[in-house]
């Protein structure tokens, strides 16, 4: 009858209550007491006080009263809401999100972190599902047992790349489907926490905190802040300034800078921080190996190592990487010799120029002499002559290279082809060199007919304008002042560059030996190679929040080797290395081994016996009762026994009483039309529940079925037709009286609308003589229905037929599904619309949007919520 | 079913505005209020530091109609004159004033309660004193415990009686609207030169001060009429009346206090020693109830102006 159990306290307090109940009524409602001030001056003496005499009540109207009165306060009792609980064998899930960003590694080793997480799982798992994710991916992994997850860590270890937790758990949350608990394990590092508004997240999962911290919480980080390549003018000797930075400033501190390729030691500075340091820059340089090694082992940059004389506190920042892109970029020049070595070569000039500019230059005559590996050389450059045989400065091994499109280049290689000389011939040869690389075969020796008609530069300019070439230098619409034609491979693996001008300071040319240095530097600068001098970045990158990256997007296969490597060997960014620890109000609550772990919260609780019967049979008793004392007095023509208006009163307090009772909440039950009771509907007792558990919404799983020819009382809110028949017979506007009903503000829900025309002659007759008639159209992706709850990026359709939905008074008034919704196998499992699966959690968010509509309108447009709604987005 | 006990012409009916009966010349005459005759001495002084604002219900005479067609504001110049009488007028509101209870028995309702006869005389007198331009303190007591401090309210002029009259009968004259409005503090009426007491004085909260007063103390008794003519009694009933200081409660069957005679008696023997008392210190006493004639009411008034034989209060029909 009652929720729970009534202590003895309040079982004796009730008899106490009743007992008095009993002596007021036997004692004084035979005296009404009048107060008389006047009495005050009687003297007591002379006076006889009135003696009390216990009657005995009349039986039935005593017998009664006392029936009201138990009604009154078993109606007292009962409860006015219903409370959620666990049905038993609901387990609780719990998710671990780990955090495995470098600022963790500072603070515990890999083996402890190992440790605490095992325990911590061990703990969790005697109280439910445990899934567990870290910030290295997407990927959320169910343990089998303690040694499982003890592996899966280990062999992910702590990661070089920064992670924001916000935004982490924000690309986990939608696959986690809302864990009673989620427990964060990380550090307090500020970087980390930085945007993450776990508050928002309260609502929909308990979270809590488990610190992973130092022993000691004064924590202290060395690491290499920035590594510059700054110009090397003599190529014999590289020359980088190295910042070195540390987290808290205080303390001498030294130690040695190592710098390593391929596992070759370079070079060896030591350094020393006094106490107020908090940067020191070094000047390392030294002399490269003269010959290089083009083996397709070879790594592609530098290592810097940090040994400091004390032990650091983040390991993993020890070690910078720096590319080798920044010592030297190969560059071919292929050029005929003219005769004899002179120092005023023009070709000399040039291989000598970008030698200055930071490349190693070599020169080749001809291209059957044994040519490096096109993937080895960042540059070529070809010269061609007005006479001269296309294999002799256009390298087939380009070509063949544009064909390998199975291997992965970071960049393009560049191609520039240049006329030897100024010489109108020459231009043809390069028309086709351009079309051999970007377009041609290395088999194909003719020259293509637009090449060969190509009389002057203005004609060469035309002819490679219309090859799709862009324009650089000169004035935009004058093709005739372009310094080269731009084209790049369909595959991004050539980019070839043609010149309109010989690349060279040579008699006849636009260019004098002193612009000649200046165009090229510029030319390699919009060509993106890495231009010397100081200030030049040459770093690995750094990834503040990989969660924002592709990586963390899509899957891990899309990834190229190199661009993996990149990310699992980049550096450890600056936010985390400066080890700045956040606010303490930034932080979840602890997560303490005492806390009772939640149980489930998205079943209902069984229900109680409901006390509501026996309080009706007890007051038809009391009715009855007075109904016979009153025919008795009337029979016997006697006058009622006094206090006979007081317990009528009290009489009629029990339906007050009952409807208070009832209307304590709101209760929403899904009203039925049409629906054949021998269908099973979708299994609503598991919607309320998700409801319930969802929402603040407590929805009766129990539906009213409204029969045929009935109509919806006014009060009804909404009702759920199973076809548009039960509305109105076909081809037929609705009735009246329903129509009345919508305009009144119901809503109207049809399912298996396949016709639009039909229904929209529902409407015909009681709503288009209004001057405010309502418009049929599709459910736009901007309705209310979309985003009432949940955002739903589409509704499901059937055969090309969509939701609509009849608008009316700036609300939706009838929506139409083209399919049966509620009516199916009665399960969400293996749910299908039109051949189509449609997941569970499609429907119930459909659902929930419905439910929203039908309750609230468009409720977002009310300024008052305006503020709540801008702090999600 | 409940019927209006409200008598034609009674005191229940009194209202601060009903002084045409009483004569004002005689009390211009009267050497007792001395310095109440400042009425015919206001005139529009010169002085600024008798200028205050005009309020409704201000003679139109004592308008400063200089400084008006000066500064369009009406201003009052009257002559505060130390001749005017001090008055004070001590109401008791304690339990026993609020009676009948009209939540105790329905029969009783419509009739009004000794607080409402109270607080309206407390209005008319004074009304009628700061018309004649005495200074007025009104005192009301709402405990017994404490018979020296109430709430207490100095009313500017007339006006003021009149706003607090139409206040008090829009609130049914309860006494919890007087706790309201007032603050509460010394009612200090040893610096009166005149004190008007209106009670029951069944709570003994302390009536006596007016003795030392002599001819200016003048103590109204105020009764139900129920409570002098007890034939009204159902013999069912229990009546009963608890007194704070003992903590005794009596309590009488109805038919018990009708049929003995000696209840009735010792009601009249009570009124007669406690008028006794009072008259022979010098002091003035008066019976009054809900049903008691507007007349008499006045008639006492002119009693005590003219200095005449205190011979209102006796008991009626004695």
């Amino acid at each position: 009858m009652f929720q729970g159990s009534l202590s003895l306290i309040t079982w004796a307090f009730l008899a106490a209550t009743v007992l008095a109940l009993i002596l007021w009524y036997i004692i004084r409602i035979r005296f009404r007491m009048t107060r008389l001030p006047v009495l005050r001056i009687l003297r007591d003496q002379s006076f006889r006080k009135p003696g009390f005499t216990i009657l005995r009540p009349p039986l039935i109207p005593f017998l009664s009263f006392l029936l009201i009165c138990l009604c009154l306060i078993i109606l007292a009792l009962r409860p006015g809401f219903v409370t959620l609980q666990s049905l038993p064998g609901q387990e609780a899930s719990s998710h671990l999100f780990l955090d495995m960003s470098p600022s963790v590694a500072a603070q515990i080793s890999l083996d402890d972190y190992i440790k605490r997480v095992s325990e911590l799982w061990v703990h969790l798992k005697k109280s439910g599902n445990v899934s567990v994710s870290s910030t290295h991916s997407q990927e959320i992994w169910v343990p089998k047992n303690a040694p499982d997850l003890a592996g899966k860590l280990a062999d992910l270890g702590f990661h070089r790349w920064g992670i924001r937790l916000g935004g982490a758990l924000r690309k986990q949350w939608p696959q986690l489907s809302h864990p009673d608990q989620l427990i964060v394990v990380s550090d307090q590092d500020a970087h980390s926490w930085q945007n993450f508004h776990w508050q928002f997240l309260k609502g929909e999962s308990s979270i809590s905190y488990v610190p992973m911290l130092a022993d000691d919480a004064l924590l202290s980080n060395l690491y290499i802040k920035d590594a510059r390549y700054l110009s090397a003018r003599a190529a014999s000797l590289m020359e980088w300034e190295i910042t070195l930075s540390r987290s808290m400033a205080g303390r001498s501190e030294s130690g040695n800078l190592l710098l390593s390729q391929d596992g070759q030691l370079l070079n060896t500075v030591s350094w020393e921080f006094l106490p107020e340091q908090q940067d020191i820059s070094l000047h390392v340089s030294w002399s490269p190996p003269q010959e290089r090694d083009s083996g397709k082992g070879r790594q592609e940059s530098f290592i810097w190592e940090l040994q400091p004389s004390v032990m650091d506190q983040l390991p993993l920042d020890n070690i910078f990487r720096s590319r080798l892109t920044g010592s030297r970029q190969q560059a071919i020049l292929i050029a005929k010799s003219a005769g004899e070595q002179r120092l005023e070569s023009p070709t000399h000039s040039l291989q000598m120029a970008l030698e200055v500019m930071g490349m190693q230059a070599e020169r080749y005559d001809r291209t059957d002499q044994s040519l490096p590996d096109v993937s080895d050389v960042a540059l070529w450059l070809l010269f061609a002559g007005s006479g001269d045989r296309i294999d002799s400065f256009c390298p087939s091994s380009l070509v063949r290279f544009r064909h390998q499109e199975q291997e992965p280049v970071s960049s393009p290689v560049q191609v520039w082809i240049s006329p030897y000389h100024h010489e109108k011939r020459a231009f043809r040869n390069i028309c086709w060199c351009y079309h051999r690389l970007l377009h041609g075969s290395s088999e194909a020796s003719d020259m293509p007919s637009y090449c060969r008609e190509i009389p002057d530069q203005r004609r060469y300019a035309s002819v490679l304008q219309a090859a799709g070439a862009r324009q650089m230098g000169g004035e935009s619409g004058r093709p005739e002042q372009a310094i080269a034609w731009e084209g790049d491979d369909r595959s991004g693996r050539l980019r070839v560059l043609a010149f309109s001008l010989p690349m060279r300071a040579v008699a006849g040319s636009p260019l004098s030996h002193a612009s000649f240095p200046l165009l090229l530097k510029d030319m390699l600068k919009v060509e993106g190679f890495a231009a010397p001098g100081k200030g030049n970045q040459n770093n690995w990158p750094r990834y503040p929040d990989l969660s924002l990256h592709r990586f963390w997007n899509t899957k891990e296969t899309l990834l190229t080797e190199k661009g993996r490597q990149e990310i699992f060997l980049s550096n450890v960014p600056v936010g985390e290395s400066v080890l700045k620890s956040a606010p303490d109000t930034l932080f979840p609550p602890y997560w303490d081994e005492s806390l009772h772990v939640p149980e489930g919260t998205s079943a209902l609780q069984q229900e109680h016996p409901d006390s509501l019967p026996l309080v009706l049979a007890l007051a038809a008793l009391a009715v009855l009762l007075t109904m016979a004392e009153l025919i008795a007095c009337f029979v016997r023509r006697k006058r009622g026994v006094s206090g006979q208006g007081f317990r009528i009163l009290l009489l009629l307090m029990i339906p007050g009483a009952l409807g208070a009772g009832s209307d304590a909440f709101a209760r929403i039950r899904v009203n039925l039309k049409g629906f054949d009771p021998v269908i099973p509907l979708l299994p609503l007792q598991e919607l309320a529940e998700q409801l319930s558990s969802r929402t603040s919404l407590k929805m009766d799983s129990e539906p009213i079925r409204i029969g045929a020819g009935q109509l919806p009382p006014l009060r009804m809110g909404w009702l759920w037709a199973a076809k548009p028949t039960d509305i109105a017979s076909p081809g037929k506007a609705m009735g009246d009286a329903f129509a009345a009903w919508l305009r009144r503000g119901g809503f109207l829900i049809i399912e298996n609308v396949s016709d639009l025309q039909n229904i929209k002659t529902l409407t015909s007759r009681g709503f288009d003589f209004l001057p405010n008639k309502g418009e049929w159209k599709a459910i736009p992706p901007d309705h209310e229905l979309m985003r009432s709850f949940y955002l739903l990026d589409a509704l499901p359709g059937c055969q090309k037929a969509v939701w609509h939905g009849y608008q009316y008074d700036g609300r939706l008034a009838i929506l139409t599904i083209p399919f049966p919704f509620l009516q199916s196998s009665g399960t969400f499992q293996a749910q299908t619309v039109c051949g189509q699966p449609v997941s569970r959690e499609n429907y119930i968010r459909i659902f929930i949007n419905i439910l929203m509509v039908a309750l609230t309108t468009d409720y977002k447009k009310d300024q008052i919520h305006m503020r709540e709604i801008l702090k999600r987005l | 079913m409940s019927q209006d006990h409200t008598t034609p012409g009674s005191l229940a009916l009194l209202h601060p505005m009903l002084t045409k009966e009483i004569s004002v010349n005689l009390l211009k005459r009267s050497s007792l209020l001395h310095g109440s005759h400042r009425m015919s001495l206001k005139r529009a002084a010169k002085h600024p530091e008798y200028s205050r604002p005009y309020v409704s219900g201000d003679p139109l005479s004592l308008i400063d109609w200089k400084a008006y067609g000066r500064t369009d504001q009406l201003i009052i110049r009257e002559q505060r004159d130390e001749a005017s009488a001090k008055i004070c007028i001590v109401t008791e509101l304690t339990e026993t004033m609020i009676w009948p209870d009209v939540n105790q028995d329905i029969s009783l309702h419509a009739l009004p309660q000794k607080s409402e006869i109270a607080l309206r005389i407390a209005c008319h007198l004074a009304h009628f004193h700061l018309r004649m331009g005495d200074r007025v303190r009104l005192c009301f007591l709402l405990s017994e415990a404490e018979t020296h401090s109430g709430y207490v309210w100095v009313p500017v002029g007339p006006s003021d009686i009149l706003n607090l009259f139409h206040r008090l009968r829009k609130d049914k004259f309860a006494a919890t609207a007087v706790s309201r409005q007032f603050r509460k503090a010394p009612c200090a009426w040893q610096d009166s030169e005149q004190i008007y007491w209106l009670g029951d004085t069944l709570s003994q909260s302390g009536y006596q001060a007016i003795i030392p007063f002599q001819n200016r103390g003048i103590l109204f008794h105020i009764l139900s009429s129920r409570e002098l003519d007890l034939s009204w009694l159902e013999d069912d009933e229990c009546y009963f009346d608890q007194d704070q200081r003992s903590r005794a409660r009596k309590e009488f069957s109805g038919s018990h206090l009708k049929k003995s005679p000696s209840v009735h008696e010792q009601i009249i023997d009570w009124t007669e020693k406690l008028r006794s008392s009072i008259v022979s210190s010098g002091c003035w006493y008066f019976l009054l109830h809900d049903k008691t004639p507007l007349n008499h009411y006045f008639k006492s008034l002119d009693d005590i102006f003219s200095r005449k034989q205190k011979t209102m209060g006796r008991f009626p029909g004695r």
